[in-house]
């Protein structure tokens, strides 16, 4: 993918270029909103990565003057400010999604991929149903099968596979996780999640030879029939 | 006499005074116009009224008994004028006179309705009166004339015009003076507030406008200011404290984070212990980054600036939400978890606070409790105000400490090796302010028993959507 990253902190920038670059990304850096929207406009881009506070040309006036000119690449937008209310105006904006700095780079790639993976991949069949190799379920019923075989889910399990599903072939972060199925946007400092998920694994993958669940070391998980 | 409105500022203070003095004195003209001419009219009527009575005397005279009795009655009539203000002229046919206190019929004069106006020359030159005066033709032809000299009104019409004149230069007079008084009071009034207001600008938030007692627009204004410096006061002491706890909490697990990377410098050749100290490391950072998050939501409570973005939402779902986020958590300690919360209940309010204050109480719930103990969680309408309570049957706070643990970084001593920033209940303590309601810890016989109360806004931007 070719990726665009609009951001003024130089080592920040280095940073995330030689990040995306190892996961096999061609970079563009851009240091200024001027710049940067210049470059977004001119050449096409896979996603953009842009800072909220930069010289020149403030990152959601960039934005937005990018949308406004027809524009749709996904967008990624950094910030310091980790208000909700500050990530609700980043969305308004035109921004795809918002991370808080510091983040961890394994958590930028997997909003990155997850973006400009958007509607691609997700698991499903038939409407009302999510679909991943032989696991099934469905949103109507509220039921899960493993090859025909009724899986009982507890009400925060089935919230959390589903999530997991609809993001199938996708690294799904620990963050990502507590702002999409509990809608928490502070970090409960508890190793809940990985709980949540181990317990979830024994009920989807016990008995099965095949693995569904993978954990991706550093980063999160993802639900895949075809492996980690 | 003056109204003035509630409002007041140095130079309307000026222009009230100001059109007030006009006011008053456009009113005491216009009174005493009408006081004027009303008393002209009046006299002027009057001495119609007293010459017609003369000439119909004069004609029934004649009348009945002829010109020779007319002449003595007009003869008595000139002696009984002792001021001399009538004029009486009796001419033949001719136009000879024949009696009177005038040389002659009058050459020049002006008529109208049945009225003559003349001037009499001959008397006094520099005052050249005007006469008002009326005629009778007798049947032989001789004519009778009697005037009267407006010398008399025309004086008093003067005196009356000096008295409006000085009237009014009075009135002006007390009104400015009134005026200027007044503003004197107002102004030395607002200048205290505004000295207060300076030595506030100027840093110093330890001082008060004094309040007279009156109760009156000045003290209203002088107890609001109060009120906002105490609250400036407040601030200023929260953010001084808030900074003051953050370099103190924060150089802890800086100075950890520190040895570590130490560690691995010093130690190049152990990569086990260089990925376990970067390991540890990062969860360092991510510990402080989360403790400065919750400083910051605190203050941003504490301040009331999240107030705009409140919404309304359902306080059930959430709860409900956060409780199965925590049951794998319980399960994993054996607690036995309880929860009773009732559907639709919707808050107005700032969401992800509330989300994360009902998240920290059961948090602490859990971590605090032994293993095989139970919690139990509700939600509960009233009236006036939503209640979420969270109890435990753990060792408890002792009630000396119920205000203790609100503070931020404050941790009972015995639970200080528990993980957690020493936060949560400060958190939940600014949130439940900023809702207008409080936090309420309470003994639950054995254990604690927390209480988010959320006061129920009346103005809620909408009507929650039917369930």
């Amino acid at each position: 993918m070719r990726i665009l990253v609009v951001e003024d902190d130089k080592s920040n920038a280095e940073y995330v270029r030689e990040g995306l670059i190892e996961s096999g990304h061609n970079v563009d850096i851009s240091s200024d909103g001027m710049d940067g929207l210049y470059m977004a406009t001119e050449q096409k881009y896979d996603a953009l990565i842009i800072d909220r506070m930069l010289p020149k040309l403030d990152g959601l006036a960039l934005i937005q003057a990018l949308r406004s000119s027809g524009n749709k690449t996904p967008v990624l937008v950094l910030s310091s400010l980790a208000k909700v209310e500050e990530r609700v105006k980043g969305l308004r904006s035109g921004g795809d999604d918002y991370l808080v700095k510091p983040f961890a780079f394994s958590e930028l790639l997997a909003r990155i991929e997850t973006l400009t993976r958007r509607g691609g991949n997700v698991a499903q069949s038939e409407q009302g149903q999510l679909q991943v190799g032989n696991l099934v379920m469905n949103l109507l019923s509220h039921t899960v099968t493993r090859d025909g075989k009724n899986i009982p889910l507890q009400n925060r399990e089935f919230k959390l596979l589903e999530f997991l599903m609809r993001h199938a072939d996708q690294v799904v972060t620990r963050t990502m996780l507590l702002e999409g199925v509990w809608d928490f946007y502070f970090n409960p400092q508890t190793n809940l999640i990985d709980a949540q998920v181990s317990k979830l694994r024994q009920k989807i993958d016990k008995g099965f030879d095949k693995s569904l669940i993978h954990t991706i070391r550093g980063a999160g998980y993802k639900v895949s029939a075809n492996g980690p | 006499m003056m109204i003035f409105p509630r409002k007041l500022f140095h130079s309307t203070i000026f222009r009230l005074t100001l059109l007030n003095a006009a006011f008053f004195c456009i009113s005491i003209i216009a009174i005493l116009t009408f006081v004027y001419f009303a008393t002209v009219r009046e006299m002027e009527s009057q001495i119609k009224h007293r010459i017609t009575i003369q000439i119909t005397q004069a004609q029934s005279v004649y009348k009945a008994r002829g010109l020779e009795e007319l002449k003595k009655q007009i003869s008595e009539f000139i002696e009984e004028d002792d001021e001399g203000l009538f004029i009486y002229v009796l001419v033949d046919k001719q136009g000879k006179t024949i009696i009177g206190n005038m040389e002659s019929w009058p050459e020049d004069f002006e008529y109208s309705e049945n009225w003559l106006m003349f001037d009499l020359e001959s008397r006094n030159a520099s005052e050249a009166p005007h006469i008002l005066a009326r005629d009778v033709t007798f049947p032989d032809g001789t004519r009778l004339l009697v005037g009267y000299s407006l010398k008399g009104p025309e004086r008093a019409k003067k005196t009356m015009f000096d008295v409006v004149c000085a009237s009014i230069l009075l009135a002006f007079i007390i009104t400015g003076f009134g005026g200027t008084m007044f503003s004197g009071v107002i102004r030395r009034r607002l200048e205290k507030v505004n000295q207060i207001c300076s030595q506030v600008i100027g840093g110093n938030l330890d001082v008060k406008v004094p309040l007279t007692g009156g109760a009156d627009e000045f003290d209203h204004l002088a107890s609001n200011v109060n009120t906002m410096l105490a609250r400036i006061a407040e601030l200023v002491n929260g953010l001084k404290q808030a900074s003051d706890n953050i370099a103190h909490d924060l150089r802890t697990p800086l100075n950890r984070h520190r040895i570590r990377m130490e560690g691995i410098l010093n130690h190049p050749l152990e990569p086990n212990k260089i990925n376990e100290n970067i390991k540890a490391g990062i969860e360092e950072v991510d510990m402080i980054v989360e403790t400065l998050n919750s400083i910051l939501r605190i203050s941003q409570a504490q301040a009331g600036v999240a107030s705009g973005h409140f919404v309304t939402f359902d306080l059930s779902m959430v709860m409900t939400s956060v409780i199965e986020f925590y049951e794998e958590f319980a399960s994993q300690k054996h607690i036995a978890m309880q929860s009773s919360i009732p559907t639709g209940i919707f808050a107005y309010g700032d969401k992800p606070l509330i989300t994360q204050s009902i998240a920290n109480l059961i948090d602490n719930a859990i971590k605090y409790t032994p293993k095989g103990g139970s919690i139990s969680v509700a939600l509960a309408q009233y009236e006036q105000f939503i209640e979420c309570i969270v109890a435990d049957n753990g060792p408890g706070i002792p009630a000396d400490f119920y205000d203790k643990v609100k503070e931020r970084f404050f941790r009972m001593e015995e639970s200080r090796t528990s993980a957690g920033t020493g936060l949560g209940l400060s958190l939940v303590d600014a949130v439940a302010k900023l809702h207008r309601g409080e936090l309420l810890l309470q003994d639950n016989n054995p254990g604690l028993k927390a209480t988010l109360r959320l006061a129920i806004v009346a103005s809620q931007d909408s009507a929650p959507p039917a369930a």
